[in-house]
């Protein structure tokens, strides 16, 4: 195994390109140093001293995630009503000592079914800037993960940063484990909400660990949009709705941490508890 | 052995509790292994080597991580700080006094990694940390015997000493 440390984007996709498709990335490595060890790999690129790859750039709503901004890194988002849910699905990643590691582009780039900052990402319209020999693209996250671990990367391309459009509303992203640290989501839900006048004008849904890829469940979106929410009974119903809907948008698969029958349940309770942290962000403002 | 010219191997400058030195690595060495091996700084511990127990944590320039999920050829340049460098700092003394009186001891493996963690993450704790805190800090670290509770009473009685509370 070759180890490299381009000082350049240019550089690194120059060393991907040379070794087409036994050539992998490494940011943080806190799944990858591992995965190496099983299935090895003739050249590692150590992007982590690239200048710039390291910013996070948090504007007006929107934000841009450097390829070696780590999840403890993206904890200021929290004040952001919106963003805050990827903070969600960032604080629970494996532990402190990975959470300082670990890569918010590199989960994206992992591409798990249950990576705990997917569905905020999808349902926040995250895309990605990839660089490779034909130039640089942006790929929006719900076009981006195509199976398990599997992306829609091109050998010679490299995610430089991951990039969140700005808007309103409010979001949030939980999940459930069987214990706090150190476990991967049995399921997890990300709602993104939009309020104006008490009435629900636009809102998204994601849901982690109940299909092959992260997935934006649109018709549980769609329950949503016109609700009241001034209004405690028919928000409770439409939250009901929302919950069965999901869970008839999923696909989730019998495995260690669960069957498909109980994750289908999970993400119907699920999707009702997460719209309601949402909605009620939206009551609170940004802290600057 | 391993020829000069090896494009498998990296020159590695890193600082160890404090001492430098520079060798030349196979890529693939883990920063734990080269720790313990190479450099004979055996306080941190192979527990999982998944980075799931916490037994191999060190503080790379100013982080506390898992050794164990991090190549040595990446710390080129770098200061790694392990629990026998941490623990002859004040705060490291002061821990090493607090998980000996709270009894927080039993076969020694995960101590290390708590250690490292708790003097690392003290600082952030305040005088008066809630147990959730507490238990969030220490989340990345395992231990099978002692149990979770004479290390909480500790890492409690070093925060009130050590933020002025």
């Amino acid at each position: 195994m070759k180890f490299v440390r381009p000082a350049s984007v240019e550089e690194a996709v120059q060393v991907l390109a040379s070794a087409p498709g036994r050539a992998r990335v490494l940011a943080g490595g806190t799944d990858l140093v591992t995965l190496l060890a099983d299935r090895g790999a003739d050249v590692v690129v150590d992007v982590k001293r690239i200048p710039g790859l390291g910013d996070l750039v948090a504007d007006h709503g929107g934000v841009t995630i450097g390829a070696t901004v780590t999840m403890r890194d993206l904890e200021p988002l929290a004040g952001h009503r919106r963003l805050a849910a990827v903070v969600d699905g960032a604080r629970v990643v494996g532990a402190p000592q990975t959470r300082r590691r670990a890569t918010a582009v590199g989960n994206v780039c992992r591409a798990s079914p249950a990576g705990d900052t997917l569905p905020a990402l999808l349902t926040l319209s995250a895309t990605a800037t990839v660089v490779g020999t034909g130039g640089m693209r942006a790929i929006g996250l719900s076009e981006f993960f195509r199976s398990p671990g599997v992306t829609a990367l091109a050998d010679s391309e490299l995610v430089t940063s991951l990039n969140i459009p700005a808007a309103g509303g409010a979001a949030a992203y939980q999940r459930l484990t069987y214990r706090t640290s150190l476990d991967l989501a049995v399921v997890g839900v990300a709602v993104a909400v939009e309020v104006a006048d008490g009435i629900i004008v636009d809102a998204r849904v994601g849901l982690g660990g109940v299909g092959p890829t992260p997935l934006l469940a649109h018709q549980t979106a769609d329950v949503l949009v016109g609700t009241d929410t001034e209004d405690p009974d028919a928000l409770a119903d439409v939250l009901v709705e929302a919950g069965r809907v999901a869970a008839h948008e999923c696909t989730p698969r019998d495995d260690v941490r669960g069957t498909a029958a109980y994750r289908t349940r999970a993400v119907s309770v699920l999707v009702g508890r997460v719209a309601r942290t949402a909605l009620a962000r939206t009551d609170t403002h940004d802290v600057a | 052995m391993m020829s000069p010219n090896d494009l498998s191997a990296t020159e590695v400058s890193v600082s160890v509790d404090g001492h430098a030195a520079a060798s030349r690595v196979p890529s693939t060495r883990l920063l734990l292994d080269y720790l313990r091996e190479d450099r004979g700084a055996t306080a941190p511990k192979w527990g999982c080597g998944t980075g799931d127990c916490g037994a191999c944590t060190v503080v790379l320039d100013g982080v506390a991580l898992d050794s164990c999920l991090v190549y040595a050829a990446e710390c080129d340049g770098s200061s790694v700080m392990t629990s026998a460098g941490l623990e002859t700092t004040p705060v490291g003394i002061a821990a090493t006094e607090e998980l000996l009186a709270a009894g927080a001891v039993q076969c020694g493996i995960c101590t290390p990694g708590f250690l490292v963690t708790i003097v690392s993450g003290v600082g952030d704790l305040g005088p008066s940390p809630t147990r959730e805190q507490i238990v969030e800090l220490l989340s990345g670290n395992v231990c099978r015997c002692t149990g979770y509770l004479p290390i909480i009473e500790a890492v409690q009685r070093l925060a009130a000493r050590v933020n002025g509370g």
